[in-house]
């Protein structure tokens, strides 16, 4: 299976392409910023910073967060495909994509408890639990970016 | 410049740095979460002003600003011990150099910014909606730390 993944047409180009690998690195780096940035800011507010900010117009930069994701969904796949036993065997890559699972669910319940049906233009107060779920996101995000940065020093050089 | 090349390498901050094998990985970790919150909060910043998320006031979105001190600091303080690590790989590099310029613009572009909104109309109106001037300016923020971050990512392969 991952003998098979790192032949596929799209890590071929990866491995092959001199400016493959950096353009896809370079995009991973970006959309980083965009997701985790922009999930980071509404966490921040919902522990209270920035409070004018009414927390059910944040729906807009969520949708950005999102685009974020999605650029990163394509960008780290390719990234993996083009070395899919060294990642696999990675324990920092292990710990990031399961972090990276937790953090997406977090984002999701969290948006559904902001944005969700109720349609509220009032400034919700967040609730204790919805801060303290917050306050894990905070943690596991950068614990991701942690993790994914330690996949390059604790297993393999890979630049 | 010789000469101040020179006298980074043989700094006592250098050999710090060289002489640990967790400074490298930690400084690099210390500089992407800083740009995540550098980039992330202006991001938001950067959205509103474009005119995104009309429905958050404009003096309430500027709150975000502290975050993106705090992370021009951190990644101040780490990208100069990057320097001390290895001047003469740094100071010639191509990407670099452009990455240099990018700050240099977007600083200069933040200045503008500065000049460009009204603090006292914000505060008094919320409703007010940013000028055209002032959303190109945001946009152009947007795309010049953008540049920076691939600029950044771009280091390794243009030696």
């Amino acid at each position: 299976m991952l003998d098979w993944l790192e032949n596929t047409g799209v890590a071929r180009m990866v491995q092959e392409s001199m400016w493959a690998y950096p353009i896809v690195l370079s995009s991973h780096a970006v959309g980083m910023a965009i997701v985790v940035g922009i999930v980071l800011m509404i966490n921040f507010r919902i522990l209270g910073l920035a409070s004018g900010v009414p927390l059910s117009a944040l729906k807009t930069m969520y949708r950005f967060a999102l685009l974020g994701l999605v650029i990163n969904g394509v960008s780290g796949t390719m990234l993996f495909v083009a070395n899919a036993d060294a990642f696999f065997e990675s324990n920092p890559f292990r710990i990031k994509i399961i972090l990276l699972i937790i953090g997406i669910t977090l984002m999701v319940m969290l948006s559904r408890r902001l944005f969700g049906s109720t349609d509220s233009v009032q400034n919700v107060v967040p609730t204790k639990q919805v801060k303290i779920m917050a306050s894990i996101s905070i943690v596991v995000w950068t614990g991701v970016i942690v993790a994914g940065r330690l996949i390059a020093y604790l297993d393999w050089k890979i630049f | 410049m010789e000469g101040i090349l020179t006298w980074m390498e043989s700094s006592a901050l250098t050999r710090m740095i060289l002489g640990n094998a967790w400074a490298f990985p930690t400084l690099e970790t210390l500089h992407f979460i800083g740009l995540i919150l550098l980039i992330g909060s202006l991001y938001v910043i950067d959205l509103r002003f474009m005119g995104f998320a009309s429905r958050i006031p404009l003096n309430a979105v500027i709150r975000f600003l502290p975050v993106t001190f705090i992370g021009f600091t951190i990644n101040l303080t780490t990208g100069i011990m990057f320097l001390f690590a290895d001047p003469f790989r740094y100071y010639p590099n191509f990407a670099f150099r452009l990455k240099m310029l990018a700050v240099l613009l977007a600083g200069l572009n933040a200045v503008w910014f500065k000049l460009a909104i009204n603090l006292a109309t914000l505060s008094s109106d919320n409703s007010i909606e940013p000028r055209i001037t002032v959303r190109w300016i945001a946009g152009l923020s947007l795309l010049l730390w953008t540049s920076v971050i691939v600029l950044g990512r771009m280091i390794p392969y243009l030696e």
